[in-house]
């Protein structure tokens, strides 16, 4: 066993990643860019915990995961595939658009260290790569109110997490 | 919006108002509205947003408030409409009105309970007052009922 609760580290670190790099780019700035209110990052979906969603907010989450992969023969490097899923809801659907082009930018093909949560350190040998960038769709949602859904945008990545057993 | 004056006697005002809640409560104790409150747990070492730490031998320490029972009034308001296949679409609620002292002891509260039935916290509306004295109204919906 390579990391032990593996899916919980490779979250927070996209969703600190997320968090930083939409810093830098001024969108938790007061205003944010384009005279936007500030943007929060959560690592969760707030209907789902019975939370109003705020505008302005971004969700990621991560979905289910399949079986692991070998890279190489005799017990070298394996992988597994996860997706992944960016809920952009801005106050304007403008925003929403310019927000997803910011995250493609941030995402794609991206090769980052996963991140022990408990040391703050990376794991060793354990990366995760950004394979596929797929969006903004818009949600085929039949729930909520349409002012709501028209600034509703989804970014949807695949991740291939690295790993030697 | 309630402002203030010298010549309102605010401890009398709130002495007046438990008698008419202690004289509306109903006489078993057991039976008087109980105000519930979430466990809290100190975790050490970092955790996610839900507050679940990271390290799987994290020390943990639960405390849970005890629950408790303040003067109040309660208004009980009847489910309005009618079921559907998605549940009671308004349903059994109670309106707790407190004295501002009274609010600050359980203003935290997630739930309540009153005659065997569970409510949870659902909303509260902006307080109101007499001059100084602070009136706060909070709003429980019910988990089920028997």
């Amino acid at each position: 066993m390579a990391i032990r609760f593996r899916s919980r580290h490779l979250h927070a670190t996209l969703a600190h990643l997320l968090r930083t790099e939409l810093a830098a780019l001024g969108w938790m700035n007061t205003p944010a860019v384009f005279g936007a209110a500030p943007v929060t990052v959560v690592d969760y979906q707030p209907d789902e915990r019975g939370e109003p969603i705020a505008r302005n907010t971004v969700a990621v989450t991560i979905g289910d995961v399949g079986q692991d992969e070998d890279e190489e023969l005799g017990g070298g490097l394996r992988s597994a595939w996860y997706p992944m899923f960016v809920d952009i809801y801005m106050q304007e659907s403008a925003l929403s658009i310019a927000m997803a082009d910011d995250l493609r930018d941030i995402l794609d093909d991206r090769v980052l260290p996963v991140v022990n949560q408990i040391t703050g350190e990376p794991f060793e040998g354990v990366t995760v790569r950004v394979e596929e960038v797929i969006g903004p769709e818009r949600p085929q949602a039949n729930i909520g109110a349409e002012a709501f859904k028209k600034n509703w945008r989804i970014i949807r990545a695949g991740l291939r997490l690295y790993y030697n057993p | 919006m309630a402002g203030s004056s010298t010549r309102f006697n605010a401890a009398g005002f709130r002495t007046a108002i438990r008698s008419v809640m202690e004289m509306g409560a109903p006489p078993k104790v057991e039976d008087r509205l109980t105000f519930h409150f979430d466990r809290t747990t100190a975790i050490s070492g970092s955790t996610d947003s839900e507050g679940v730490p990271f390290d799987p031998a994290a020390s943990m320490e639960v405390t849970t408030k005890p629950d408790l029972r303040v003067p109040c009034a309660v208004e009980y308001v009847n489910a309005t409409d009618e079921p559907t296949r998605f549940g009671v679409v308004v349903p059994t609620r109670l309106k707790v009105t407190l004295l501002d002292e009274d609010y600050a002891r359980v203003k935290d509260a997630s739930s309540v309970t009153m005659g065997g039935d569970r409510y949870l916290r659902h909303a509260e509306p902006p307080a109101v007052g007499l001059f100084n004295v602070g009136v706060h109204e909070m709003v429980f919906v019910a988990e089920n009922e028997t």
